[in-house]
């Protein structure tokens, strides 16, 4: 608690979209998508994110267009949700981000820890212990519309960062709302505190 | 009203004369903010006006937020991922509103340390001190049932910890905790009425702040030094400032503070304070690995946790009272018991010297009460392992300590220092 409370202030962020003053990057959303599009929505679903929101500005920022284009692609409209997962024993992801303490990190390295071992119809990852998704990124599984290569690392560093955004839209529009905030409730203290000296001077003996 | 004297209300205007002759309560008010207050309050002292603050942010906001909840076991998780994503502003205030039980506990701990450690509670103020420990278990019953609302992990499995204590009562515990469930587990009854009851609970809270601002006005503050203001006019205007202005602007600054440092919580880090566990929705076939209640019922917690089986002071007592005591009740009563003390402090303190100022043997005790409350919180945050349960079990025992034995037992061995002849005097 006292750590993960450290870290949001002040400890430099690894993540593009860790510190107050970071917002998402939308090219390294769409490329979470494509990925979660193209290899993750196999299994899982992403039940709580309404399509119409990759359109945000402050989220992936597709053009109108294309925000309907990939809804006629999976058979819905914009402001219907994504599907809950095709597998019902896999978790729907829309939260997934949140449910670890610097959840976008385990999940980077949770698709990056098979040690190759498979056992019971189990496979062998050093961050969770056996479990029963196999091993879903190799290099090259993806051709990225933007040129980026697809290494397994970028592929799970894309992937989690587009997950932390559909467990958080609206990280960025909280943290404006933290500066404004921040900002009016420290001019109000500095006129406070010049009220209160010139009262206390003011006292009556 | 009070017992300090004030200058009276005298209506000027014609409306304000017509209202005044059939409800004084424009005179109320203006004696609530001339009551003469001591002018040597320290920055201690500011913590009703935060507690004050937080009980109507939360009350603001939890309003707004059950206009767009849903009190159903398939819905209540659902409903508050819309509230996060599609209602305007609603993930804000839902964070302001979860960090704001944060800020309440923060708040609420000092302003009874400083009641605990300037005798605050004593003679004539004891009605004031026990209206304010009705309060501390209202918003602990609050911040209970509410963190139960969002219906994740957690909310489930702190429900059924925490429920499953009234069945460990002998003989009507079953049926007891079925009662207040609502069925035989955790399910939509019990998500149902802890609504209700989180939604009814701060409205009483108003009313006791209102039983303790007003008892407050009775007896006048106490303050740093722990002696009367004098009562002639001379000595009253010197011991003493209106509440309006000095004090009011006073507390606002206080306020502004630490609302700039709450609002860069909320903004920057809403989840730090809070369980990672609790975004996986509830799931009674899936016991959490790690079961642990939000940090500001952590000291209790380790105080129900310390009673262990395998203690010998648990098997007697078991043994004596042919198994109705047993571990689990046992820590429970326990748990009761740090806070029933907490009620009775008036009673406890036998030294007619309020201010720990004057009291050199009570301010060893009661640092070692402070470190002994983060001690308990750092204890109810880790797994259970033998040594985490002798160190619950030490703490359990400087807790009661502290209550039970220093308290009724330091006046006689304590040599206080001079008391002040007076407020001006003390500075």
């Amino acid at each position: 608690m006292i750590r993960a409370l450290a870290f949001a202030l002040i400890a430099t962020p690894a993540f593009a979209f860790d510190g107050p003053f970071d917002t998402y990057d939308p090219a390294q959303l769409q490329r979470g998508l494509q990925v979660y599009t193209e290899v993750c929505s196999a299994c899982h679903g992403l039940r709580h994110v309404a399509i119409r929101t990759l359109g945000d500005a402050d989220g992936p920022a597709l053009p109108a267009d294309q925000v309907r284009a990939y809804a006629d692609m999976i058979g819905l409209t914009p402001p219907d949700r994504f599907p809950s997962s095709p597998l019902p024993e896999a978790p729907d992801l829309s939260l997934a981000a949140k449910t670890h303490e610097d959840g976008p990190r385990h999940i980077k390295d949770l698709l990056m820890g098979y040690d190759g071992t498979e056992a019971e119809g189990l496979y062998g990852n050093r961050v969770t212990g056996p479990i029963s998704m196999p091993p879903p990124l190799i290099d090259g599984l993806v051709a990225f519309r933007d040129g980026t290569g697809a290494t397994e690392a970028q592929m799970a560093a894309d992937v989690a960062a587009f997950l932390m955004w559909t467990a958080e839209p609206k990280a960025t529009a909280r943290k404006r709302t933290g500066f404004v905030a921040v900002g009016f409730l420290t001019v109000l203290a500095v006129l406070l505190w010049l009220t209160n000296r010139e009262i206390w001077r003011r006292q009556p003996r | 009203m009070s017992r300090l004297p004030h200058p009276p209300y005298v209506p000027k205007s014609p409306a304000a004369k017509w209202l005044h002759s059939r409800l004084p309560i424009l005179g109320a008010a203006h004696a609530t903010l001339m009551i003469p207050t001591p002018r040597n309050l320290n920055w201690m002292w500011i913590w009703g006006m935060v507690l004050l603050f937080c009980l109507l942010l939360q009350i603001v906001t939890g309003v707004v937020l059950a206009m767009h909840y849903t009190p159903h076991a398939d819905l209540a998780f659902d409903s508050i991922e819309r509230i996060m994503r599609d209602v305007n502003g609603g993930f804000f205030l839902r964070y302001l509103h979860a960090n704001g039980a944060s800020l309440f506990f923060v708040a609420i701990y000092a302003h009874i340390a400083r009641g605990i450690y300037y005798g605050s509670a004593k003679a004539p103020r004891e009605v004031i001190w026990v209206i304010g420990t009705m309060m501390y278990l209202m918003l602990m019953a609050a911040a209970f049932t509410g963190y139960v609302l969002p219906w994740g992990q957690m909310s489930y499995w702190a429900a059924t910890v925490i429920t499953g204590l009234f069945g460990a009562i002998p003989w009507v515990g079953s049926d007891l905790q079925a009662w207040i469930l609502g069925g035989p587990s955790v399910g939509n009854a019990t998500l149902n009425r802890f609504f209700v009851l989180h939604f009814m609970l701060p409205f009483v809270t108003v009313a006791l702040a209102g039983l303790h601002i007003w008892a407050v006005h009775t007896t006048g503050n106490n303050n740093p030094a722990g002696v009367e203001p004098r009562l002639d006019a001379g000595g009253l205007h010197r011991d003493t400032l209106p509440f309006w202005p000095w004090f009011v602007i006073k507390d606002l600054l206080a306020l502004v503070v630490i609302l700039v440092l709450f609002f860069a919580v909320t903004a920057f880090a809403p989840n730090a304070l809070g369980h990672p566990e609790n975004y996986v929705p509830a799931n009674p076939l899936v016991t959490p690995g790690h079961i642990q209640p939000e940090w500001y019922f952590l000291p209790f917690y380790a105080i129900l946790r310390a009673f262990t089986p395998d203690l010998w002071l648990v098997q007697g007592v078991e043994f004596v009272t042919f198994g109705a005591v047993d571990a689990t009740l046992f820590g429970a009563l326990a748990m009761f018991g740090s806070i029933a003390v907490l009620v009775a402090l008036p009673w406890l303190d036998r030294s007619p010297v309020r201010s720990g100022r004057y009291r050199p043997l009570f301010r060893v005790a009661f640092a070692v009460l402070v470190a002994d409350f983060g001690l308990l919180m750092w204890c109810g945050a880790q797994t259970p392992t033998p040594l985490v349960a002798a160190l619950s079990l030490g703490g359990t025992a400087l807790w009661f300590g502290f209550f039970l034995i220093a308290l009724p037992l330091l006046p006689r061995i304590e040599r206080t220092r001079p008391l002040p002849d007076s407020i001006e005097a003390a500075g």
